[in-house]
Order: structure tokens, then C-alpha cells, then sequence
């Protein structure tokens, strides 16, 4: 499996400049309008979408039926999938925590004391957290559709969840608590994990029916 | 000898096609060409065997394990399909170092070995290789984790005649250990009349015949003869025929016998070529 989380982020590797670039610019772009916080969900979710893109590497190789070929189990390959989504998730959160932190700081939107930093970290996780749940997602269907139909159906998922976002910031700006102690629970991490579990269950039934 | 690859009654169905019970066996130490017109069956055949597909029915058998048993029999089986299936931007370098993660018999010194025999750059991108660089860097990470068998689909299709003749050589040498064998499916007959010990030959998805190459080299032969002659030959010697514009072209299983029976008839020796399109475009009646 390792094999198969190499290969994934060696191909990726070339796109990491182009990923940086264009968080740098949404950056300029959302930090000063939008704020910190939604800057950080966005670079997570941006590379959360990246998963998605090695599945595009792996149809033009036709990878799936060499990795077949190779000492490795159909489970394998999905599990690493959902490995390389992690990091690229991960990858997403910390380049936005960053990039996030040093936007923040030039527009005086955030300090950096103790209760800024654990702000900030906090953001970092859920941002994490919400990619995932992103990410895990994008994983069966792109098994289902391929990479250029799952990027299509993945955007049309956006549409609600932006919208829902919109409300929740509407409501958040008139001083109303719709889903913070929601967001606040400690049992949150443990839904992200069985919301992942689920998405690879419903993968593997996917990956192991297909002909390659 | 060992049977390497025991295929028995294999059979897959899609619409309009059907793997039809097919049945062969590779010995160890041997090479087997598995011929066909295009969509005959022989990826298929080749996918079924390595379970990339799901078959209907039937069994195979890698030393006399099916490949569902677990995972360390795929260490013994190198494959090389038609194309490259690393994706165009990694490198020589970075396609070890993903096969080293993925098999345990790995040798990297072997690898090396072989990218410096093909002359191939470890650093750079596979889109900038040849067709044909391409197609030896699959053969030596195929044969980089030290199989036993090889599997190769359409491997040599597309290359030049001097880059074939480089390829066979090595699939030669891969087989002087009487312990390794070799599968390889192609449509350049020729390649296989220098390298095969064994014919296995697929039309509209059954075989059709499965013999060593001496046999159908030194046994099969072709009567060129008029309608007249034609008439006279006996229905159960002729395994395929064909009429042209001029003459019966009539495949026979024993040219000995039947240059010695129609002394009138030209009798020539059949090429894997004249075989297959016999049995193709002509008539099977035998």
C-alpha cells in the first residue's frame, strides 16, 4: 500500500507549485473580504479536491489494473486513496493556517497571543475535519464516475453546502447560535471517522466490482 | 516439465463476445505465443488469467494456486500490457522506487542493471521516452522483482523490428532458467516463430489449437491445387481452406503424408501467418 500512496504523491508533486500559487492568490483575494477563518476552509477543501486529480493520473495510465497486477489487494489500493486524501487534506490545512496566519497578521485581522494561536489551530483542525469529510466523499464517487464526471457531481455538492454555509453566516452576523455547539463538540472527530469509515465501505464495494 | 499456468475452461461472456471454454497449460522453461486476429480474445484471455476481469466460469492456476490464494503469488508474475501505466511524469528513478515498496523480491541493483543494459535515464520523464524505451522500462521493472513467469499483452506491438529483436532477446534469456516461463500474447507472428516452444491460437473466443511450433513448423503444411484436386482430397485431412482467385489453398495437418498422397498438388510449408489466416478467413472443416 505504501507503493500506492508513493505513486500519488509523486504524481501530485508536479502540481504542488501551481496549488501554492493559486492559494497565494486566493489569499489576496479572500482574506481581506472574507476573513481568516473562511480562507483556511477553503485551501483545506481546494487540496481535499486534489484526490480527485490522481484519480485523472491513474485513468490515462490505467493504473488500477497494474496495481492489480502487483503484490497488493483491491482494499489496498482504496485504503490508500483515502491515506493520500488525508495528507492532501492535512497538506491543505497547514498551508492555510499559514498562509492564513501571515494574510491575517499583514491585514490586522487576527494577533498573535494565546488566544489568537488557539483559535487559529482550532480553525486549522476543523478545517481538517470538514476536508475530510470533503475528501471522503469525492473518494466513491470518483470510483463510480471517473475523475472528470466526480469533479462535476462534486461541484453541484458545493452548491448546497455553500449555500447552507451562507445562511449559517447570515444568522452568525445578526448574533444567532445555529450550529456552534455543534461545531464545538468533542464528539466531532469520531463522526469525520465514521463518516470515512462508511465512505470506504461503500469505495471497496465499488473498487471490487469493477472490471479493469 | 512443471506446469507453470494451468488454464482450464475459462469463459467470460460480454455481449456480442464469449470467452468460450478456454483451456491450455504452460510448461516451465517455455514460451507460449497466444495468437488471434484483433478481438479474438487474447486480452481477455490474459485479463481473466490475471483476474482483472471477473470470469464466468472456469479455473487457473499458477503453480497449481489460483491467484486469489494471496498476494505473495504476484510476486513470482511479471506483466507487461501494451502501454506504460505509470503516469507520464514520473521518472525511471521514482518507478523503482515505487516497485520497491510494492514487492518484497525487489532487487535494485537488478533494476539498475537493467535501465543501464536499455540505456534508459533514471531521471527522465516517461513522456519524454520512446515507445519503445517505454516498453523496456515496463520489461525491467516486470522482470526487476525476479518473477518466474512473465505475462506480456501485445508487449512488443508498435515497435520497430530492431527494437522487437532487442525485446525477444532478452525474453530469451529470461528463459534459459528452466524454471521461468513465458506468456506472451502478440499479432506479430513472426516474433513468436522465433521465440515461441508453443502455439496457442484464438479465434472468436475459443481456441482453436494449442500445439508446440515444431509440431505446426514441421507437421502442418499448405496444398495449393485446382478444384479438380480439390475434390479428391479427403475431407477429414483438410483442417482449413480457402479458395482464391487461381487455386484451393488447403491446410493440412500432416504435409509428409500428403505430399506423398497428391504427388500432383504443390505442397508448402505453413507459416504461423498462413495457419492463422487459414483458420480465420478460410473454412474449417477438419
Amino acid at each position: 500500500m505504501k507503493s500506492l500512496v508513493l505513486k500519488d504523491l509523486y504524481n501530485i508533486g508536479h502540481n504542488v507549485r501551481y496549488m501554492l500559487l493559486l492559494l497565494v492568490i486566493f489569499a489576496v483575494a479572500f482574506i481581506p473580504t472574507s476573513g481568516v477563518t473562511e480562507y483556511m476552509f477553503i485551501c483545506a477543501a481546494m487540496c481535499s479536491m486534489m484526490v480527485v486529480t490522481t484519480f485523472s493520473f491513474d485513468e490515462q495510465s490505467r493504473w488500477a489494473r497494474y496495481a492489480m497486477i502487483m503484490p497488493v489487494a483491491g482494499k489496498d489500493l482504496v485504503r490508500g486513496k483515502f491515506i493520500v486524501s488525508a495528507v492532501f487534506c492535512g497538506a491543505g490545512s497547514i498551508a492555510g493556517l499559514l498562509i492564513g496566519t501571515i494574510g491575517g497578521l499583514l491585514t490586522g485581522q487576527i494577533a498573535l497571543d494565546g488566544e489568537g494561536i488557539t483559535g487559529l489551530m482550532y480553525t486549522a483542525f476543523m478545517a481538517w475535519m470538514g476536508s475530510m469529510v470533503y475528501g471522503g466523499m469525492t473518494i466513491p464517487v470518483a470510483f463510480q464516475f471517473g475523475a472528470e464526471r466526480s469533479r462535476m457531481i462534486l461541484v453541484l455538492v458545493v452548491i448546497p453546502l455553500a449555500f447552507i454555509f451562507g445562511v449559517y453566516q447570515i444568522y452568525s452576523a445578526q448574533g444567532m447560535e445555529v450550529a456552534g455547539s455543534f461545531l464545538h463538540a468533542w464528539y466531532l472527530p469520531v463522526i469525520v471517522l465514521v463518516w470515512i469509515y462508511g465512505m470506504y465501505r461503500i469505495s471497496c464495494r465499488i473498487f471490487l466490482r469493477q472490471e479493469l | 516439465m512443471d506446469t507453470i499456468l494451468q488454464v482450464e475452461d475459462l469463459t467470460k461472456e460480454y455481449a456480442g463476445f464469449k470467452l468460450d471454454h478456454v483451456s491450455f497449460s504452460l510448461p516451465s522453461g517455455a514460451i507460449m505465443g497466444l495468437i488471434g486476429e484483433n478481438g479474438a480474445g487474447k486480452s481477455t484471455t490474459i485479463n481473466a488469467i490475471l483476474n482483472l476481469i471477473k470470469k464466468d466460469a472456469g479455473r487457473v492456476t499458477f503453480w497449481g494456486q489460483e491467484l486469489e490464494s494471496g498476494k505473495a503469488l504476484k510476486e513470482d508474475i511479471g506483466v507487461v500490457f501494451d502501454d506504460i501505466n505509470f503516469y507520464e511524469t514520473l521518472t525511471p528513478a521514482k518507478v523503482g522506487r515505487i516497485s520497491a515498496e510494492a514487492y518484497r523480491q525487489w532487487d535494485d541493483a537488478l533494476y539498475g542493471e537493467y535501465l543501464k543494459r536499455f540505456q534508459i535515464s533514471p531521471k527522465k520523464e516517461i513522456k519524454t521516452l520512446s515507445k519503445g524505451t517505454k516498453m523496456k522500462l515496463c520489461i525491467a521493472v516486470a522482470l526487476s522483482h525476479r518473477p518466474r513467469l512473465l505475462i506480456l499483452d501485445e508487449a512488443t506491438s508498435g515497435l520497430d523490428p530492431v527494437m522487437r529483436d532487442d525485446i525477444l532477446d532478452i525474453f530469451l534469456d529470461f528463459v534459459q532458467d528452466e524454471n521461468h516461463s513465458i506468456l506472451m500474447s502478440s499479432h506479430i507472428t513472426t516474433d513468436l516463430e522465433k521465440v515461441a516452444d508453443y502455439i496457442t491460437c484464438i479465434h472468436q473466443g475459443k481456441v482453436l489449437f494449442s500445439r508446440s511450433k515444431d509440431e505446426l513448423r514441421y507437421q502442418y503444411g499448405i496444398i495449393r491445387c485446382g478444384a479438380a484436386l480439390y475434390d479428391q482430397i479427403d475431407q477429414e485431412e483438410i483442417l482449413a481452406c480457402r479458395k482464391d482467385a487461381y487455386q484451393w489453398n488447403i491446410l493440412v495437418g500432416d504435409k509428409e503424408k500428403a505430399r506423398k498422397k497428391y504427388k500432383t498438388a504443390v505442397v508448402d510449408d505453413a507459416t504461423l501467418d498462413d495457419i492463422l489466416l487459414l483458420y480465420v478467413k478460410g473454412e474449417q472443416i477438419g
